[in-house]
């Protein structure tokens, strides 16, 4: 009796863990049950503990790799990964993790595919036959022989797919997969596990923090907060709830957070989850007249712009050993005094390659880059570090000291700060970014969060006039995405900053923040303007593979009833019609 | 990297990596049998067949371009070396002055170090021979062998699994550990720090903390990830691991192997029997006669 029950399923029954030397369970009391080939999204803020359940069912948080305490019980298809060692459960519970770079264990893509079915001794044609049919479910017919380093973001994350796919796992594990890839690489990745799920019909659990990428995926959606259960049912009811999604720090979909602002005017209307069924509901609104457009559109901020700051002239760049492929072909661009600039593109489409000859890290293989009216390549990089700063989006490529004022300290002393100077510098930088008590911290004991803003006070302590954030989302949840951008505006706005630039894969981002838009592909700028202007020019958007805000999209599709080009956001839209 | 596997269709990329092996290691006692000046002429049959087989093997000298570059100053270091200290007077050797410093320093029963010998320059290019020799016979297994085909060949050998795979996880790994360290020399830049521009002595004494340890911690946790990857992929699991291909010893694997053992058996019956005359005659005849052929 008991088999049948759990051979079909996957479940977990009141179960609670902790980590090896940890007072607070990172879950606590999760219960959730799946039957064959549905799909389960695991979504939640950062530290909620969706790695932690995803490493619980493939047995790395277990006896056989990190131990820790577990109460309750765990059911894979009738099998315990708390009682069998991490290959056995290999066998049934295939795992895909974030990072693409450590996932690829061999020099070539058909030798990492076939690794782990050569490791349960699948017989060699078979394993053939597997690496085939893998590759075209993921689409890269014909990139068997292809290394690592020649596979782009997306591509890696697919092939991980692929090798996971090649054991044949019952059920496939898939621990945020897109969190580190561009907006193609995102598509290229949901794609395939699309096809999985169609085609395939593989029971599968995703942790994202991405909500609107689940939408089409998933059948279920289990919320966590804290280790806590929060919300747990089908994707469409869980969806709806958006005050709770809210609070808990869970991006709702743009739409669903439209219908609460309509149901909070008083309409009567059924939440919706995705774009299509949102324009569905709110169409007959228009045509019965129950909506219109009342005000125009919010005004901008209208900020005089000075001279320009950063200018490149012709600027082009080609990486040695590379000289055939131009990162930067002819840009040419003025960026002023006083404008709040994003850089939007994928990997590879030169944004990076553009700012760092703004900062001296590159220099110009052809024309020039200046900064006002010297030539960056003559500036030492310590000249330029005082005038331009960029804050990367990882710390831990920088962070090396004991503690956080030394951390500051040792730009200062690089460029020459006299001593007695210093500490006031240091206590001012801590305090900007809010970390005046961590002042002897060692930095890795801090959080992720954290580090980055103390990476922040290490650039802003040596008081540059222009501020250049590469990716301030990334690896930031709902409730925390918007602090550095936050913290770069407040300080822009006091005119600390003259000028900041946002390299970003985050539409929303540049929606509320940048005035100036420009959109890079190839190694080229394809557009630059207003940004207003430029998420309404489709053909653009569709070259550099890039989707305009959500609410942008629903604009469009509702032109004809008098709703102006122009809107971003779901506040844009709300001003507009209530 | 300069020695690593090349993707090319030739007769020793399809040779099995343990017939490469075995001419690997019959190198090995050649080079280290080697002692004396006249052994320079065993260990040039050998070069000569290494060179052959890189022909077969589609291997180019520009691909080693960089390393024999780097040996250059090493192999005029030791050539001068020898020249100056070379000395086997207590054997009966004799020595023959190429030329002579002002200054001279004679060593009890030893060399002149004032004197630069004909007898230590050509025991200074023995040397140099020998360890081309050696470093010549490594590229006919790393640069034509797939990393999948060295795993599979190892594992035949009965070398345990876990340590041939570090062996090919190590080729995966160096060009992402080179891609991190120029991440961090980049990141270091915006504050200020440009390692680039530092001469020798600072860059010793300070600048490679700021680097170092990023580069350490980031690792660090790169090798936890790779644990969990590799774990779930079923490292370990019991069942006898499928070879994806084929290493075994056929037809061509043993004609080859015939081959290499007859020219190493030549160099040791070569080295035992004729060296000691022919290299005689070199010196008293041919030496002499083409030094009267040179201007001076």
């Amino acid at each position: 009796m008991e088999n049948e029950a759990t051979a079909g399923t996957v479940f977990f029954e009141n179960l609670s863990y902790l980590y090896e030397g940890t007072e607070r369970p990172a879950l606590n009391n999760i219960n959730f049950s799946l039957k064959e080939g549905e799909f389960l999204a695991v979504l939640g803020p950062n530290g909620a503990g969706k790695t932690t359940l995803c490493f619980l069912l493939s047995g790395v948080c277990g006896p056989g790799i990190w131990g820790g305490k577990m109460k309750g019980r765990i059911n894979i298809f009738g099998q315990d990964p708390w009682t069998q060692p991490v290959y056995k459960t290999a066998q049934t519970v295939g795992i895909v993790l974030q990072d693409p770079e450590t996932q690829l264990l061999m020099p070539s893509v058909d030798m990492d595919l076939a690794f782990g079915p050569a490791n349960f001794g699948v017989p060699k044609e078979e394993i053939h036959g597997r690496i085939k049919e893998a590759l075209k479910i993921v689409g890269l017919t014909g990139f068997e022989d292809r290394t690592p380093q020649e596979l782009s973001g997306g591509q890696k994350q697919r092939v991980a797919l692929a090798a996971t796919w090649c054991m044949h796992p019952r059920l496939l594990v898939l621990d945020e997969p897109t969190s580190q890839l561009d907006p193609l690489g995102t598509v290229e990745v949901l794609d395939a596990i699309y096809r999985l799920k169609k085609e395939r019909k593989i029971t599968t659990i995703m942790a994202t923090h991405k909500t609107e990428e689940i939408i089409d995926l998933a059948d279920k959606v289990l919320i966590l907060r804290d280790g806590n259960i929060v919300d747990y049912g089908p994707t469409e009811d869980v969806l709806r709830h958006t005050e709770l999604l809210e609070e808990n720090g869970v991006r709702p979909p743009d739409i669903s957070q439209l219908f609460l602002k309509l149901r909070e005017n008083g309409f009567q209307v059924e939440s919706q989850i995705s774009l299509d069924q949102g324009i569905g509901k709110i169409e007959p609104l228009f045509k019965e007249g129950k909506l219109s457009v009342k005000n125009a559109l919010p005004e901008d901020r209208k900020k005089e712009l000075g001279a320009p700051i950063l200018v490149a002239e012709n600027l082009g760049y080609s990486y040695k050993g590379y000289e055939h492929i131009k990162a930067l072909k002819n840009v040419n661009l003025k960026i002023y005094e006083g404008e709040f600039v994003g850089i939007i593109g994928q990997n590879g489409s030169g944004k990076t390659t553009l700012v760092k000859n703004f900062v001296g890290i590159l220099q110009p293989t052809d024309g020039k880059a200046f900064y006002r009216d010297e030539d960056l390549s003559k500036l030492e990089v310590s000249d330029v570090a005082k005038k331009v700063g960029m804050v990367l989006q990882n710390p831990d490529y920088q962070l090396f000291t004991i503690s956080s004022d030394k951390e500051i300290r040792f730009g200062l002393k690089n460029i020459g700060v006299p001593e007695e100077e210093m500490e006031e510098r240091v206590l001012e930088a801590l305090r900007i970014v809010g970390l005046e008590k961590e002042y002897n911290t060692f930095p890795f004991r801090l959080s992720f969060g954290d580090r980055r803003k103390l990476a922040v006070a290490t650039v802003l302590a040596m008081k540059p006039e222009i501020l250049i954030m590469d990716e301030p989302t990334t690896a930031q949840d709902y409730l925390g995405r918007y602090l550095l951008a936050n913290l770069a505006k407040d300080l822009f706005d006091k005119g600390l900053l003259k000028t900041v630039i946002m390299i970003t894969h985050d539409m929303s981002l540049v929606a509320k923040f940048a005035d100036r838009l420009i959109v890079m592909a190839d190694g080229e700028i394809i557009a630059d303007g207003p940004t207003r202007e430029v998420f309404y020019q489709q053909e653009v958007l569709t070259r550099a593979f890039l989707k305009p805000p959500q609410m942008t999209q629903l604009a469009a599709a509702l032109q004809e009833y008098n709703i102006p080009q122009g809107v971003l956001s779901v506040e844009d839209m709300a001003y507009m019609l209530f | 990297m300069t020695i690593q596997y090349i993707k090319a269709d030739s007769l020793m990329h399809r040779m099995s990596p343990i017939a490469k092996l075995i001419y690997v290691l019959l190198t090995l006692p050649l080079v280290l049998i080697v002692t004396r000046t006249e052994d320079l002429l065993m260990l040039l049959i050998w070069l000569v067949y290494t060179l052959i087989l890189w022909q077969f093997g589609k291997i180019k000298v520009k691909y080693l371009a960089k390393i024999f570059r780097l040996f250059l100053f090493v192999c005029i270091f030791i050539v001068v070396v020898q020249g100056f200290m070379y000395a086997r007077v207590g054997l009966g050797e004799k020595q023959t002055p190429l030329f002579a410093l002002p200054w001279h320093y004679q060593i009890a029963g030893g060399a002149d170090l004032g004197v630069f010998t004909l007898e230590g320059f050509l025991f200074g290019i023995m040397i140099v021979v020998r360890v081309i020799t050696a470093v010549c016979a490594l590229p006919l297994l790393i640069m034509t062998t797939s990393p999948s085909k060295l795993l599979d060949g190892l594992t035949k050998i009965k070398i345990p699994f876990s340590f041939a795979f570090m062996l090919v996880t190590a080729i995966r790994f160096v060009p992402m550990v080179d891609a991190t360290w120029n991440r961090i020399v980049e990141a270091q830049k915006l504050r200020a720090f440009n390692i680039d521009k530092m001469n020798f002595i600072t860059k010793a004494i300070r600048a490679y903390i700021p680097i170092t340890t990023p580069l350490v911690l980031i690792l660090l946790r790169q090798a936890n990830d790779l644990q969990i990857a590799i774990e779930s992929r079923g490292f370990g699991a019991p069942e006898k691991r499928t070879f994806m291909e084929d290493v075994g010893i056929h037809a061509r694997e043993i004609l080859f192997l015939a081959i290499s053992v007859i020219v190493f058996l030549f160099c040791l019956y070569f080295k035992l029997n004729y060296t000691v005359a022919l290299w005689t005659k070199i010196l008293t005849v041919y030496i002499p006669m083409i030094a009267q052929l040179l201007p001076f």
